[in-house]
């Protein structure tokens, strides 16, 4: 059999991988692979960290309080821990410059989706319709990937923008205010689903709901946000674990992959990776090469080989991400309530809006808040912080996030190319990135039925609080070498084989030619198993 | 004594007044020590030590409870981005994350909702009147010593 080299540890690549090595492959998988801290004190809740560690101060602000967001704070605020820093920390040799466009990347065991927030939520046909290949062909593969990590779920009002596939387990106990906040819905069904085209219903996500290969269901620890000590909530780094426990598997950190060498077939023949402590090259030969590190980089790898190849300065054009709002909300119902801490922390209920258009379908996650630091919260009220602190300890249980998403297309002036202003071995990538026209009337209109939906649900929005986040800011990125059932350079084909390089796979969001509003995740670990298990 | 002693003493005075003022409690030893190592990061050491304005401010607040909440008051009004707004803001973070100051943030009073809106509105009236008082008496003597730093000139020493 082929010698498969993986390049990247992500969602995408460790579910390619542990699919190619149930079917007997030798599985090679480079990453530059940053380990996160071990899990502390397993059986305590968010609060006895607190009481109990040595050190709290360290554990939640981190060793040189990094994690205190001071008033003069400009930049997004993603709310990321000081013990999953490592999941966006830079490497030498990766350096990106954007315009319009503000790029994450991650190096870490698991990639970025160590610091996702667990939705789950499969394509359907109309996110579908500029794809090769349609629900039913993917099906599959969504029941596999949720059998694998557990999935909590039901059949509810969303289903109708989400299809129900096998493997769902029971869903997660709800917290106080998502259950306030679903009995309204119901109260008030007829309204929202007729008037603002609105459907609630539970989340589905990425955590157990019963023991499962060695991981614990959800104990209600109230760490979700902190890392989960159980691995109730699932991260790509345990499939990873899983794959090391194959005899035909070797995982080699600590490299960086600047590009591939082709031979007079253009066929790759060889990777060029270089360490990242040690500072030198190697060059791995291969059968097949499987790019799965995450859009910009592997998008980055495939630019580089070419210009090292040809000379040429190629542009990707089409990169794509989900706008996001964030639209914080107060729920009447809740105030003067205690906030409990010990339920799970991410989102779970969820908002679906029906676009004029089927794939216009904008999704909403809506985030009870809970065991978030609370200090950047505070010192943006408009009081003093003694009484700041006051009134939000009051508001605590009734604050509230809902998270939109809307979906974006591939067009010609959003692209990727490298700077070839510079003689380097490692280009720096260039990004560009210009949103949609009108873009900021169909935000109002969002927001505003946004915000028509929460007071139906007895909350309301504080003036000009809803937030738009730059782009980038979702971490969806895709788009720049789509598959396309017409063979055509800078794409591939529906089983993600590229059309410039037989031997080469792309099996990250790179190759998607649409993103929908929904979370990106599950479906990069499904299309991924697809590709291993049609194309291999 | 030596510049760090002071430096110690002016922290340590600064972490019981604007503890007592946030949650009500003195700092025990580990808040007081994790305030002071707080000091030695970047973004609290990088000020300007010659602008007075901001040691005005910074002295005044620590003088009590009642006078640290004149000065948050201002500052939440007038500069928002203040040094001493830093420190409270970095001390509140620190009380939050420890035992067992994170117990008043964490808790809500027992009382009813007219109640609880009666005291917001106090609340937000006793703001409204101690900023108003603090821009009377304060931001002239801010305004002066900003300016005054613009020409060099220092009027007070340095502190913690």
């Amino acid at each position: 059999m082929d010698r498969v080299v993986i390049v990247g540890s992500g969602a995408s690549g460790v579910h390619f991988a542990l699919s190619l090595l149930q079917k007997g492959y030798d599985v090679v998988m480079l990453d530059v692979g940053r380990a996160g801290p071990e899990a502390i004190n397993g059986k305590d809740t968010f609060i006895d960290l607190k009481a109990n560690l040595k050190d709290p101060v360290e554990y939640f602000l981190g060793e040189n309080l990094e994690g205190v967001i001071y008033p003069d704070f400009k930049a997004e605020y993603y709310g990321v821990p000081p013990n999953k820093s490592y999941v966006f920390s830079d490497v030498d040799g990766f350096t990106v410059k954007a315009s319009g466009f503000s790029p994450l990347s991650s190096f870490a065991q698991g990639g970025l989706a160590e610091a996702w927030t667990g939705g789950t939520y499969p394509f359907n046909d109309d996110d579908l319709v500029k794809f090769p290949f349609r629900y039913k062909d993917i099906e599959p593969y969504y029941n596999e990937v949720a059998r694998r990590i557990g999935i909590a779920g039901v059949r509810d009002d969303l289903s109708r923008f989400m299809p129900v596939h096998e493997n769902l387990s029971a869903p997660l106990k709800l917290d106080e205010h998502s259950t306030l906040l679903l009995s309204e819905y119901m109260r008030h069904k007829a309204f929202l689903n007729s008037k603002l085209r609105c459907y609630v219903g539970r989340s589905r996500v990425a955590a157990l709901t019963q023991d499962q290969d060695g991981r614990e269901k959800c104990s209600y620890l109230g760490r979700c946000l902190w890392g989960c000590p159980s691995k109730a909530f699932y991260t790509p780094s345990l499939t990873l674990e899983r794959c090391k426990s194959f005899d035909n598997f070797r995982y080699v950190s600590g490299m960086l992959v600047s590009h591939f060498n082709v031979d007079s077939k253009r066929r790759v023949r060889s990777i060029a990776a270089r360490s990242v402590t040690k500072k030198s090259w190697e060059e791995i030969p291969v059968d097949k090469i499987v790019l799965a590190g995450g859009t910009l980089s592997s998008s980055k790898i495939f630019l580089t080989s070419i210009l090292k190849e040809t000379g040429e300065n190629v542009k990707l054009r089409g990169l794509m991400d989900n706008r996001q709002i964030l639209v914080p909300f107060v729920n009447l119902k809740m105030v003067g309530r205690a906030y409990d801490p010990g339920t799970y922390q991410y989102h779970q209920v969820a908002m679906g809006f029906e676009g004029d258009q089927p794939h216009e379908y904008i999704h909403a996650l809506i985030t009870t808040l809970k065991t978030a630091l609370v200090h950047p919260i505070i010192q943006n009220m408009p009081l003093d912080l003694q009484s700041s602190t006051y009134l939000f300890r009051h508001f605590r249980a009734a604050l509230g996030l809902v998270n939109v998403n809307f979906p974006d297309t591939r067009r010609e002036n959003n692209w990727v190319a490298l700077d070839a202003t510079k003689e380097a071995s490692t280009p720096t990538l260039l990004v560009s990135y210009s949103p949609v026209e009108r873009e900021g009337t169909s935000i109002t209109k969002a927001v505003k039925r946004v915000k028509q939906a929460l007071w139906k649900l007895k909350c309301v929005v504080p003036p000009r609080m809803a937030h738009v986040r730059p782009m980038g800011a979702s971490v969806h990125y895709a788009g720049t070498i789509p598959m396309s059932a017409k063979k055509s350079p800078l794409t591939t084909s529906e089983c993600c084989q590229s059309h410039d390089f037989d031997n080469l796979y792309i099996v990250d969001g790179t190759t998607f030619p649409f993103l929908p509003a929904k979370n990106i995740t599950f479906t990069l670990m499904a299309n991924a198993v697809r590709v291993a298990e049609t194309a291999f | 004594m030596t510049d760090s002693l002071i430096d110690r003493d002016a922290l340590d005075r600064e972490s019981l007044v604007f503890c007592r003022y946030l949650v009500g409690e003195k700092p025990n030893d580990y808040i007081q020590r994790k305030y002071r190592e707080a000091h030695r990061s970047r973004p609290l050491a990088s000020r300007d030590p010659s602008l007075p304005a901001e040691d005005l401010l910074v002295r005044i607040a620590r003088i009590s409870p009642l006078t640290t909440r004149i000065i948050d008051s201002y500052t939440r009004v007038v500069r928002p981005v203040s040094l001493i707004r830093k420190k409270l803001v970095l001390l509140l973070a620190i009380l939050e994350s420890s035992a067992p100051t994170y117990k008043y943030i964490d808790s809500v009073d027992a009382i009813s909702i007219p109640a609880f809106l009666l005291r917001s509105v106090q609340r937000f009236l006793s703001f409204a009147l101690l900023s108003a008082v603090a821009i009377l008496l304060v931001f002239p003597l801010d305004l002066v010593l900003r300016g005054s730093t613009k020409f060099g000139v220092s009027w007070l020493p340095r502190n913690g």
